[in-house]
């Protein structure tokens, strides 16, 4: 719980349904009060500066047949307002480069993990799917060498001035997003009391990716098999981990 | 993860898979329960076999379709702008009325098939087998159609196939007095000493183009981009120019910058240094 004054801005735990593919936290800050509202208490805030953190990364999953790895490319976060606005000016139009940034931290920190990815799919190189992944994510890890010759998400918002959606589309060259953002979204202009953001990570079917297969189709030479599963199993992804959203937290103010 | 959901579903598809006695990516789509209409938007389906498929009104919107069999396939109403489709075969596709806006057909295999109505905006048909194929109605502005095979059974209005001449057959004093090639992708051709007098060249795309010793006096080029163009010799009297792009021309002077600059030229480069002048010591 963030202290306000004498009040708080209460915090829900975050919802992240996926937590190492996404991981979600907001944050608010009271910008000091100006007094604008009459009706309202000196006390009480008239803006809030939000804050994001979203981690992307892969995740492994288990099943009986096998496992299968995810990552997403990316998605969209979506805030709902209520009793403030967050008009197009107010928003963080330098969201993109820090995400740059960070994704560069991320990148000279994560060299272990990935070699780790990478010798467990050379463990079937008989399988037509898993030795394209193996080789596809040794030439992720030769580019993640060269941080600084790597493309960035492409971040833009849109949206009503209750309801800012950022959209986060993967220009990395790879195939889904890996790296951390955690920086100011811009400030919110409260108009009344209680007010609330309702912060939510959603991905499209598109932007679901399975990354990495273990054990999986050994006779499908021609790779319609392991095409139709990767589709089926974005869909089921969609079906059951994104309705209505994928990730969720809640700040709220009475 | 703990959703047993989740994990059950994706198992039981998996075994559905599993047991098909079918490479073909349609009845495997059906299998998994997609809905081949709606569902193949961005996907990777690189090499897929969908050999006559039934993909009217699909939308495969930025689908990667690379080297896919898609011969016969009814591709009707289909959206397949920002596709990548380069080194597929199309061959016998009926595609009438289907969206290819910025699509990349380089290599593709266009023989036979049916492209009535359709819109290639910007597509990229480099290298395309388009022998065969019918395109009557086909919006084909910017598109490139360099290296394309054309023949007398190609279907095409005279205007793009006047355009494929241009890209494709290199000719000295062409004669295109009052052509219309308003928006045609004519980048990189040659048109040394062409008669382009009275020439409709709005918003036609002329980098890298060779137009030594051509005339263009006369000629409507609003919104053309003529950047490394090489214009030595070239003749714009009375030239629309306004909105043309130059930029990094072989031939410019700086003269003719500042006239075409006075008329409403846009120029993305710096301009060229003064002329020295010797000082006598």
């Amino acid at each position: 719980m963030a202290k306000m004054g004498s009040k708080a801005i209460a915090v829900t735990e975050p919802e992240n349904r996926c937590p190492e593919c996404l991981l979600l936290e907001i944050s608010g800050e009271v910008v000091a009060p100006k007094g604008r509202f009459p009706n309202r208490k000196k006390s009480e805030p008239d803006a809030i500066a939000l804050f994001v953190r979203i981690n992307f990364n892969e995740q492994w999953v288990d099943f009986s047949f096998g496992r299968v790895k995810f990552g997403l490319s990316g998605g969209e976060l979506r805030l709902k307002l209520e009793n403030g606005k967050m008009p197009s000016e107010l928003r963080n139009q330098d969201l993109k480069k820090s995400l740059e940034r960070e994704l560069s931290v991320e990148r000279q920190s994560g060299g272990e993990q990935e070699r780790k990815s990478q010798v467990e799919g050379s463990l079937a190189p008989d399988l037509s799917k898993a030795g394209l992944k193996a080789v596809g994510e040794e030439r992720q890890k030769d580019s993640r060498s060269d941080k600084f010759q790597l493309k960035i998400a492409q971040i833009s918002h849109k949206g009503a001035d209750n309801q800012p959606v950022w959209v986060f589309e993967n220009k990395t060259g790879e195939p889904v997003l890996i790296g951390e953002l955690a920086d100011s979204l811009g400030k919110m202009l409260v108009k009344d009391i209680p007010w609330s953001v309702d912060a939510t990570f959603t991905p499209e079917m598109r932007q679901i990716i399975v990354t990495g297969l273990e054990n999986l189709f050994k006779d499908d030479i021609s790779g319609s098999k392991l095409k139709a599963f990767e589709l089926g199993v974005a869909k089921l992804f969609l079906k059951h981990k994104t309705q209505p959203y994928l990730s969720r937290q809640v700040l709220r103010y009475e | 993860m703990s959703d047993a959901d989740f994990i059950r579903e994706v198992e039981e598809l998996y075994q559905r898979i599993a047991k098909a006695d079918t490479n073909n990516f349609v009845e495997l789509a059906k299998i998994a329960d997609l809905d081949i209409k709606t569902d193949l938007v961005g996907a990777d389906l690189r090499g897929a076999n969908l050999r006559g498929a039934n993909l009217l009104t699909a939308d495969l919107f930025t689908a990667d379709l690379r080297g896919a069999d898609l011969r016969g396939a009814d591709l009707r109403v289909a959206n397949l702008s920002g596709a990548d489709l380069s080194e597929a075969d199309l061959s016998e596709a009926d595609l009438s009325g289907a969206y290819l806006s910025g699509t990349n057909l380089s290599g593709t295999n266009l023989s036979g098939a049916y492209l009535s109505e359709v819109d290639l905006d910007r597509a990229n048909l480099s290298g395309a087998d388009l022998s065969g194929t019918n395109l009557s109605g086909a919006y084909l502005s910017r598109a490139n159609l360099t290296n394309s095979q054309i023949d007398q059974k190609t279907v095409i209005a005279d205007k793009w196939r006047l355009v494929w001449a241009i890209v494709n057959i290199g000719r000295n004093n062409r004669r295109l007095t009052s052509v219309d090639l308003s928006y045609a992708n004519l980048s990189n051709s040659y048109l040394v000493e062409a008669n382009l007098i009275g020439a409709d060249l709005t918003g036609a795309i002329l980098t890298y183009a060779n137009l030594t010793d051509a005339d263009l006096s006369g000629s409507n080029l609003e919104q053309a981009n003529l950047e490394q163009a090489n214009l030595t010799g070239v003749a714009f009297n009375n030239a629309i120019v306004k909105d043309a792009r130059f930029g990094s021309n072989t031939g410019m002077s700086r003269s003719l910058r500042q006239d075409l600059i006075a008329r409403g030229a846009i120029f993305e480069d710096a301009p060229p240094p003064p002329p020295r002048v010797l000082v006598p010591v």
